[in-house]
């Protein structure tokens, strides 16, 4: 339970007012990166530690196990993230670097071009509602990220995913199937 | 598998799927019978002892079309008997409930799967990871995998998601341990594409070295919305065929450089045959018409040719 331990202290730490906006306007984008590594890592490690003690599923024809073992997982995150939110992990210094990442795809035909897919492929406009540790609803499509921008993207532990819903990008735990954080607007 | 209400299938397939719900619920039909969509003129050379399969590719929408490719698939297969699918990806589009994974993939190709076909799946960019988890899949529990069918056979499914440098580094060791004569690899983004999202040259420029340095003689992908044959590229033959279930009509631009064939006026699927050193194709609309055909050597690699 340690790594739960340090989650939650780094939320308290990170909920302190006024620090996420001083780091904000001094974090170097190299530095926002690798706290964003670290961040997401924490949480990859969390994930893994819970799912250990439930064993993690193997193939079966029935897919009503995939979900039920999903929903499981998803139950154990929840409740060591019971007091997650937004910005946990994408930090403001963080969402500034990847607001400086996603920019540049997204002007001139190109741009439009890439958002176009984004929406044609994703749901519906206007997306649908969500929250940080809650499920990604099975009823909706994945949307996905276009492979140049996902490649400026930096990577992700295994079964972290980026997705768009509508203009903004979440960072999703497929195994688990929940949202762990997001940025709003991302592409507007 | 359940029964499913027929209500929410289209009319033309209710039949067909009836038929195939009762054959899994009373197991008394004869799968194949299933198909009421007459079997397309199979043009492969059908030598006996060769290696057979179908590639499909952007199937999950659990629509109409996907079900039309399906029948006259299960037709196809009355003449031309394969023994397996390659997915290509986006094989469950839109909602992923349990449910999905049978109106989307379970229903519509239930008389392959009755008559013992086995479907190999990549995952495409709209696909739950957790697939992997899925059986019928055949993916053994992963995002990457191969598998031989034969022994002069060796295929290499790819997550093209996110090619992670743990991935990269399995299909190395994985193409220069091969022995095998064919080395195929399918996976979802084409690395050469001449439609809307054109070719991924960031995925180009990671495989395609390796491609070349092993050896590999054929890729197959989807993502594009039709069907593309591309010119050999450096010794390499690109299939893009990603019309199984979602169509983009007019989509190809038959300008690019490296453009041979394409079909963006209909659904389709491929057949694949191959013996010894040949592998044939015939890639065949859901109306039955074959739209392309043709006949791939492999190249005699340093040590087939001593």
């Amino acid at each position: 339970m340690t790594s739960k331990y340090s989650l939650v202290a780094l939320v308290m730490l990170l909920a302190l007012p006024g620090c996420a906006t001083r780091e904000a306007r001094t974090v170097p984008d190299g530095v926002a990166l690798a706290d964003f590594d670290r961040r997401i890592k924490a949480y990859a490690a969390l994930r893994d530690e819970l799912e250990g003690g439930a064993g993690r599923l193997t193939e079966t024809a029935e897919p009503d196990e995939i979900a039920a073992a999903e929903r499981a997982l998803a139950a154990r995150i929840q409740e060591a993230r019971a007091t997650a939110r937004r910005a946990d992990i994408f930090t403001p210094p963080i969402e500034r670097r990847f607001r400086s990442l996603l920019n540049p795809h997204l002007r001139g035909v190109r741009g439009q071009n890439t958002r176009g897919i984004i929406r044609d492929e994703g749901p519906n406009a206007g997306g649908f509602p969500f929250t940080v540790n809650g499920s990604y609803p099975k009823q909706q499509p994945l949307g996905s990220v276009p492979p140049d921008l996902l490649a400026s993207l930096p990577p992700l532990p295994e079964d972290l995913e980026y997705r768009f819903i509508d203009k903004h990008l979440i960072l999703r735990d497929a195994r688990a199937n929940l949202i762990v954080d997001f940025i709003p607007n991302a592409i507007s | 598998m359940r029964c499913l209400p027929l209500r929410r299938l289209h009319a033309p397939l209710a039949v067909l799927v009836a038929v195939a719900a009762l054959g899994s619920c009373a197991g008394r039909v004869d799968p194949i019978e299933v198909a009421t969509v007459p079997a397309p003129e199979v043009t492969l050379p059908m030598r006996p002892g060769s290696a057979r399969f179908a590639v499909l590719g952007d199937t999950g929408t659990g629509g109409s079309a996907q079900y039309r490719v399906a029948a006259r698939l299960a037709a196809a297969h009355s003449r031309f008997p394969f023994e397996f699918v390659l997915l290509v990806g986006d094989n469950l589009y839109g909602s992923e409930r349990p449910r999905d994974y049978e109106t989307k993939f379970a229903v519509p190709y239930k008389p392959l799967l009755d008559a013992g076909v086995k479907f190999y799946a990549s995952l495409g960019n709209h696909d739950d990871t957790n697939q992997i988890l899925y059986k019928p899949f055949n993916m053994d529990g992963k995002r990457f995998y191969t598998f031989r069918p034969r022994a002069n056979l060796r295929f290499f499914a790819l997550d093209s998601n996110y090619m992670s440098p743990e991935q990269l580094e399995w299909l190395e060791k994985g193409l220069s341990g091969s022995t095998s004569d064919w080395k195929i690899a399918f996976f979802h983004h084409p690395l050469y594409s001449g439609g809307r999202h054109g070719s991924d040259i960031r995925l180009r420029q990671t495989l395609e070295p390796l491609f070349v340095k092993h050896a590999v003689d054929v890729v197959f992908c989807g993502h594009e919305h039709y069907y593309e044959r591309i010119a050999p590229q450096k010794g390499i033959y690109y299939f893009t065929t990603g019309g199984a279930a979602k169509l983009r009509q007019g989509d190809i631009d038959r300008s690019a450089d490296f453009h041979v064939a394409g079909f963006d006026d209909g659904y389709h699927f491929m057949l694949v045959e191959i013996d010894r050193d040949e592998l044939h194709f015939q890639v065949i609309s859901d109306e039955g018409r074959t739209v392309d055909a043709g006949m791939i050597r492999r190249r005699a690699t340093p040590a087939a040719a001593s």
